[in-house]
């Protein structure tokens, strides 16, 4: 038992010129069931993205059962008998659940035709030691979402793994649906199949796990038979770094409640939530992966709508409004994706910085003053520090993170928002313009804005912010002033609603 | 809403969509059969027939570039080029040899078949290599094709008789060779799509390529196989209907995208990719719309109401797509 199936040495990975895994090693002993836990970020996914050949690791290598090991497609890595249970569900929902099983490696006869005969017959067999009573014939869009779940396990194991690989694979089951997985894997156990479980439900991985390692910011902190930890422990790990003092600081005066939303629910995600915002006050929303942090702000700001609750804003009801309507409220919203819902990619700086204030500048004709918008624009990129060569000719696409981040800002700023939305502000952006993004949302708060922060670092927003509440689960799971910041009580918080779930 | 009911909500919707198409093919047939007495005759059923069999094979190429969620509008320009390229070399051909004979066939046939796949090859690379959108690419390509037509026939007549190549002249019992053929083509394509690994897994990318992608599936040579098949089938297409027609007009083909692309999607293959087959939905499709146009024909209607016909036709196609993709746990 004391041999080691998996064996990574000096892991690096880099995505466009950001390294996020710095030289991991790690053993994997054969037969165990090895908990895998770190923040949002942390490099977990990423790390077994590159055990399972989906990317290739830029440096490092890695050893299956003492033999060198380079995936270069994930095909490679089913070679070798690793299998890989994605987060998301890789099913095809047109096709019936024995092609899914089998697209890989479809049964073929004499003609090269599919021998759906056959490959029916095996599912039915196959499927059974999975306890999954469906059709073979059934096509998947037609299944739920806890049974679709059990077929992509059933499908990563058909190659008759060694090692299993699971990414979050609870987050969209019911508790039955869980109990049943976890059933699974006491079963792949029992076979000696080594397993690799990766979650935020720490419960889960103490009632599975052999042994435990932690990720933090894309180094291994600590591995550890799951006996020797403790929760408690856990958590301390995974946030464990000493705030540094890159946030700066301002001077500012908290007014009267601007924004206060009661009990909204939204979609599948956003189940009960209740938050005030008041004037010159900066708020962190914090949770995991999830938890319904984004849903919320898009409820908030209009795109989605709600299904239950209230929203008032300046002391009047404002709960079902159209973006547009939340704009000219004076409301303000910057994605975290900054790619397809911040910026237009192709058009030049000053077009990007214009676009929301836009209608304001046109004169009695509709007729933009383009005089006044080049004064604006510039003031913008002063304001701001954004490194930008030319505003007319350079494109958003070749800014820096951290400047095409600015450019969003700015355009908002620009429109003077009231309320100021922002999710993952910092997010692929390097460390000194944070702290310029920091000093502006600081600044907007001075100027008696309000301003909402999403983040899943947990630091940042501590850096930053007056006041945190906690999301889990779709519902408010905390709330802590800036007096009794504490990292491993947030993070308690945020796990808790993984515990009912 | 609840599993249970969103099942039974689909379920009314994919009836209406799946028996729409029939319900519309038999009133049409019964307001024609009304209108003129010449319409419901074997005779007519089998022009009917013979006139939707060069199209047929377009819906058959077009089917794999569909079900992969791209489209191919140079279809009918493809048809136009590949026609008048096989035509000009049968012409020398028959000058050097004399017409007629099984050579011309082949000869008129291979080249057909090459410069379609030529076509599809470059529109499918790209489309799949720099990401073009679909739309946009087969577009440019249409204006392409058929300026490169007229140049090489300097849009005069070109005969393509002359040549001895006549393949509706040959008769197999009640039809032609060239129905023949297109049946034979038709089963072979929808066996390759609904029987082979290549059209399980094209299916399988077109419904989720990233899924696809991860499992190792070959999404990009896929998908310019795709094109490349639509490309060849086009140009097939392309030289049969040019030996009906027996000379090649400048405006010979043009628009005939219009008509195999709703065709296809009548028949139930979507335009969002993954669903659908060539039997026997899209052999419906086209043959719903070329009894649209006999009818209108028989009833002496004003020429350029089919010009509206052809449009409501796409509209009712996308339309009933639409509602069905909206419909759908995805």
């Amino acid at each position: 038992m004391s041999t080691d199936i998996l064996t990574l040495k000096g892991i690096r990975k880099s995505f466009f010129g950001t390294e996020v895994l710095h030289g991991i090693d790690i053993s994997i002993r054969k037969g165990s069931v090895h908990g895998l836990v770190g923040e949002n970020g942390a490099g977990k996914s990423t790390l077994m993205n590159v055990i399972g050949g989906v990317f290739h690791a830029d440096e490092g290598e890695m050893m299956v059962d003492g033999k060198p090991y380079l995936p270069q497609s994930p095909k490679d890595a089913q070679k070798a008998h690793i299998a890989f249970v994605h987060q998301e569900l890789n099913l095809f929902s047109n096709l019936t659940v024995a092609e899914n099983l089998f697209i890989e490696d479809l049964p073929l006869g004499a003609f090269k035709q599919v021998k759906y005969k056959q490959m029916e017959k095996e599912t039915i067999k196959y499927l059974k030691d999975f306890q999954v009573n469906v059709n073979p014939k059934t096509k998947v869009e037609n299944l739920s979402m806890g049974v679709r779940q059990s077929i992509e396990i059933a499908k990563a194991l058909i190659i008759n793994a060694d090692v299993v690989i699971f990414d979050e694979p609870t987050t969209s089951l019911t508790k039955v649906e869980k109990d049943q997985l976890f059933r699974i894997i006491a079963d792949l156990k029992a076979r000696n199949v080594t397993i690799i479980y990766i979650s935020h439900i720490l419960e889960d991985v103490f009632e599975l796990c052999d042994d435990i390692s932690v990720l933090r910011d894309g180094s291994l902190v600590a591995t550890m038979p799951a006996e020797e930890t403790s929760r408690d422990d856990l958590i301390s790990l995974m946030v464990g770094r000493k705030l540094e003092n890159v946030y700066p600081t301002v001077e500012k005066t908290i007014g009267e409640e601007v924004l206060r939303c009661e009990h909204i629910a939204s979609g599948p995600l956003v189940k009960d939530a209740s938050l005030s915002l008041h004037r010159g006050e900066i708020l962190g929303v914090f949770g995991l992966m999830g938890s319904g942090r984004t849903e919320l702000m898009r409820a908030l700001f209009g795109l989605d709508k709600l299904s239950g609750g209230e929203i008032t804003y300046k002391g009047k009801p404002f709960t079902h409004h159209t973006p547009k309507q939340a704009i000219e409220a004076g409301i303000a919203f910057v994605t975290e994706d900054r790619r397809d819902e911040g910026l237009l990619m192709p058009k030049p700086v000053e077009e990007n910085l214009l676009l929301v204030h836009l209608p304001a500048l046109a004169g009695k004709l509709g007729v933009v003053d383009r005089k006044k918008g080049e004064d604006l624009a510039d003031q913008s990129i002063e304001a701001l520090h954004t490194k930008v060569q030319n505003k007319k000719t350079q494109m958003a696409c070749n800014l820096s993170g951290g400047n095409q981040q600015k450019v969003v800002l700015g355009k908002w700023i620009m429109h003077e928002p009231e309320v100021l939305i922002l999710d993952e502000p910092t997010r692929g952006v390097d460390v000194g313009a944070k702290y310029e993004i920091y000093t502006i949302i600081q600044e907007r708060a001075k100027e008696q804005s309000c301003v909402l922060v999403v983040s899943s670092e947990m630091e940042e927003l501590m850096g930053i912010c007056d006041r945190i509440v906690v999301m889990s689960a779709g519902r408010m799971a905390g709330e802590i002033e800036r007096s009794e910041f504490e990292q491993n009580s947030i993070m308690e918080m945020a796990l808790a609603g993984g515990e009912k779930a | 809403m609840n599993e249970k009911t969103a099942k039974r909500f689909n379920l009314s919707w994919s009836r209406l969509y799946e028996y729409g198409v029939y319900v519309i093919f038999l009133l049409m047939v019964i307001v024609f059969a009304f209108s003129n007495p010449h319409f419901f005759t074997v005779k007519n059923a089998i022009l009917i027939v013979e006139q939707s069999s060069p199209l047929m094979l377009g819906v058959c190429g077009m089917a794999f570039v569909l079900m992969l969620g791209g489209i191919d509008i140079s279809a009918g320009a493809n048809m136009y080029l590949s026609a008048v390229t096989s035509a000009l070399v049968m012409q020398k051909f028959a000058a050097a040899n004399g017409p007629g004979g099984p050579a011309v066939y082949l000869i008129g046939i291979s080249t057909a078949l090459l410069v379609g796949a030529a076509i599809g090859l470059v529109n499918g690379c790209f489309i799949v290599k720099f990401k073009m959108v679909p739309f946009i690419m087969t577009l440019a390509m249409t204006s392409v094709l058929t300026g490169i037509g007229l140049i090489l026939t300097k849009a005069e007549l070109l005969p393509v008789r002359a040549s001895g190549f006549q393949p509706s002249s040959i008769r197999v019992g009640p039809v032609s060779m060239v129905v023949v053929i297109v049946l034979i083509f038709t089963v072979v394509f929808h066996y390759l799509l609904k029987y082979t690994v290549y059209g399980r897994q094209l299916t399988a990318q077109g419904n989720n390529e990233e899924a696809a992608r991860k499992l190792g599936i070959r999404t990009e040579r896929n998908a310019i196989i795709a094109y490349v098949i639509c490309g060849a089938m086009a140009g097939f297409g392309g030289v049969l209907s040019a030996g009906q027609v027996g000379a090649l007009s400048s405006n010979f083909a043009k628009g005939n995208e219009f008509d195999i692309i709703p065709a296809a999607v009548l028949g139930g293959i979507s335009l969002f990719g993954g669903k659908g087959s060539i039997l026997p939905g899209a052999v419906i499709g086209i043959v719903l719309v070329n009894t649209i146009t006999n009818g209108l024909t028989m009833m002496a209607a004003n020429p350029y109401v089919y010009t509206i016909v052809r449009g409501v036709i796409i509209f009712i196609a996308v339309m009933l797509d639409s509602i069905n993709y909206k419909g759908e746990l995805r």
